[in-house]
């Protein structure tokens, strides 16, 4: 069966910081043959959504599972342990050789909506402190008000024994601190808010 | 075994240290004994055991069990066991665990309490080492009681400088300071994280080499005075003084510095009246001068590194030690041969700053061959929690020469396998593939400096999981034709545990 559906897909690389540093745009033409659950993927490989045109590759594409439980992906001849480890709508965190990767299935008007967006957040005022890991807070070094430049220790967190202190990635003035000496944060919790200077 | 005292041993540790004691205890015909912890039922490391103990049923908030000194040594009395080993970290340095079991009878596997609070206090260990003519660095006569007088050493030695708790060690309780700003909060953070960790506020100041090489050199000692090395490991691959690679011998030392670090290591030995398996810690800096920092008085992590080149097992000579024993070989019976590399593997998420990762391991692929050795803590379906280290294993490779071995544990490192949980196996493949690595010529600052990925990417890796996302992504969005509820048998488990 042949599924030719025009609908352009493109998997966007959350971590990186360029805006785009690899797209794949499939044209979700998929071959299943009955035999096997295999499936070909028409991928165009670009640098940028404009270029697209340029590289025009088929991968194809089979999973396995091994019998010590292990999810085998071959691609073209080359097979690699692969494990999904995370999927919310169309985020996808993953694992590759145990490597982690992080995509995000955008559609071309999503893509370039995405774009916009995180323009946006680039030039945003205030940037927001997270926690990287969930801990105790053991010092807070800073004030609201204060003045702090990018690589200032602005907390101490203590997680798994170890104290990491978390720095400033921005010059400016710090907002607002959410924290205090004794917390416990989880992962991703607000820590500290800083003003752009 | 000679006039057999040690008939079975309490192992007061867990994961692969505990498997690791309880193989050679078996070989020996002693009988391994285990602690069961609430925590983790069913671990692994029970299995290997002869014998398992339930630690007796804590309140919440109660210390933890492999801290518990008194428990543990009530344990090895009321079932008649004549030996405790401590393995690393937990008691393993602590004089009341070794005088409590002289109390009670029980045989510590380690040094005589008096040598452990020697070296554990590093002000007296720099005494002992100065009678030894160990080369130090320069910094505080003893403790720094108040910030005044970190501030007047810091005015005398000049930073960068460091500060280390007096009861310190495994890389916990340090700061160093760059300048004199940082001072004040280094200090007290210093404080608070000695008092915390090793319930002991004292500090102390010394000069800071910026990225020296880490070299530490293995001693054994019997009670009859003979002491000896067995060559040194090199463990500069480092992250916040973690060690997370060692290999053993060091490329960076020749014949006449390997004579001088050893010479150096076995006098202060004999100067601290050791006895047992010790390791003598030393930091290397450009022009191959050397300053003593620490004697570590139990067994090490690396210690597999020495055994792979020496072919002896470590374990046994410490149990045989504790036993009486003399030592079976002379200096001149240690042979160095070919070269080990030793990765720990962990629980760790390398590409989020190496963050602990917790979980349960649903598949695990270990690699094989000649010169591959696993000393493994976990097995499939064991559970990563946050109570305990982050190491699952370690993968120990063996080969003729430095190029041979790091060649055998990059595809050693291929073939190892582990689903479940996220670990250090992408970062042990980027240090074996690194040109600085592979030269020898790197530091503790390698990480920071030399090493331009933390995880090695294999071929088209990142096309992969393109693909993948998508993939997921067509059949999500398919039309669903039938539900298939996502259950694997962990899962399964984990959810009938928690019922």
């Amino acid at each position: 069966m042949i599924n030719n559906n025009p609908k352009k897909l493109i998997a966007f690389d959350i971590n990186s910081t360029k805006e785009i540093e690899l797209s794949l745009i499939a044209d979700n033409k998929y071959i299943f043959t009955p035999k096997k659950d295999e499936k070909v993927i028409d991928i165009k490989l670009s640098g940028s959504l404009e270029e697209q045109e340029d590289v025009n590759q088929e991968y194809q594409v089979e999973f396995s599972q091994t019998d010590d439980g292990f999810t085998m992906m071959t691609v073209n001849g080359t097979s690699y342990p692969v494990e999904i480890l995370a999927n919310r709508q169309n985020e996808y965190e993953l694992l590759v050789n145990g490597v982690g990767y992080s995509f995000s299935i955008e559609t071309p008007f999503s893509m370039q909506r995405k774009k916009m967006l995180l323009a946006q957040a680039k030039e945003s005022p205030v940037m927001q402190l997270k926690a990287p890991i969930p801990g105790t807070v053991v010092e807070v070094l800073v004030q609201a008000g204060d003045v702090v430049k990018s690589g200032d220790t602005l907390l101490v967190l203590e997680a798994m024994k170890m104290q990491n202190a978390i720095l400033a990635n921005i010059k400016g003035r710090i907002r607002k601190i959410y924290v205090k000496q004794g917390d416990s944060v989880s992962q991703r919790d607000l820590l500290i808010e800083i003003e752009r200077e | 075994m000679k006039n057999k005292k040690i008939k079975s041993i309490l192992i007061a540790n867990r994961g692969e240290i505990a498997v690791r004691i309880a193989k050679t205890a078996k070989k020996m015909g002693i009988k391994a004994v285990g602690v069961r912890t609430q925590k983790e039922p069913d671990a692994f490391y029970l299995s290997e055991m002869d014998y398992t103990l339930d630690f007796p049923e804590q309140e919440k908030g109660a210390i933890p069990e492999f801290l518990d000194i008194e428990n543990l040594v009530l344990l090895a009395k009321k079932n008649k066991i004549s030996a405790l080993h401590p393995g690393y970290g937990y008691l393993s340095e602590n004089a009341r665990l070794a005088v409590r079991c002289t109390e009670e009878g029980i045989i510590f596997i380690g040094p005589t309490p008096r040598v452990i609070q020697d070296l554990g206090d590093k002000v007296i260990a720099k005494e002992i080492a100065a009678k030894g003519k160990v080369p130090m660095f320069g910094g505080s006569a003893g403790v720094v009681e108040t910030l005044e007088d970190a501030q007047k050493i810091a005015g005398q030695i000049g930073y960068p400088l460091i500060i280390k708790a007096c009861s310190g060690g495994g890389g916990r309780g340090m700061r160093i300071v760059r300048c004199a700003k940082e001072l004040r909060q280094m200090y007290n953070s210093a404080v608070s994280e000695a008092q915390t960790a090793f319930n002991d506020p004292r500090v102390f100041i010394e000069k800071y080499l910026e990225n020296p090489k880490h070299i530490e050199v293995q001693i054994v000692a019997d009670i009859f005075g003979n002491v000896l090395h067995l060559g040194e490991r090199e463990c500069s691959i480092q992250r916040k003084h973690q060690k997370l690679l060692e290999e053993a011998p060091s490329p960076a030392l020749n014949e006449d510095l390997r004579k001088k670090m050893t010479s150096a290591a076995v006098a202060l030995a004999k100067a601290a009246g050791y006895v047992s398996l010790g390791t003598v810690e030393f930091l290397l800096d450009k022009d191959k001068n050397f300053y003593f920092m620490e004697m570590n008085t139990r067994v090490q992590v690396e210690h597999p590194v020495t055994e792979m080149i020496t072919g002896l097992d470590l374990i046994e000579l410490q149990i045989r030690i504790a036993n009486g024993e003399a030592l079976p070989l002379t200096q001149k019976d240690v042979k160095l041969n070919g070269w080990a590399i030793e990765c720990r593997i962990n629980a760790e998420d390398v590409q989020a700053n190496f963050s602990p990762c917790t979980g349960t391991i649903t598949a695990l692929r270990l690699p094989q061959g000649k010169g591959i050795r696993i000393d493994q803590g976990v097995v499939v379906g064991s559970k990563i929690t946050p109570f305990f280290d982050s190491m699952i294993a370690k993968l120990i490779t063996h080969g003729a020469n430095r190029s041979e071995t790091i060649a055998k544990t990059f595809e050693a490192l291929r073939q190892f396998q582990v689903r479940g949980i996220k670990t250090t196996i992408p970062f042990a493949k980027a240090v074996m593939n690194n040109e600085v690595f592979q030269s020898g010529n790197f530091d503790t600052s390698f990480i920071e400096k030399d090493l331009t990925s933390v995880v090695f990417r294999e071929k088209d890796e990142e096309l992969f999981a393109a693909l993948l996302s998508i993939n997921n992504y067509l059949e999500q969005n398919a039309p669903a034709q039938h539900q298939v509820e996502n259950h694997d048998a962990w899962t399964l488990k984990n959810k009938i545990y928690n019922m």
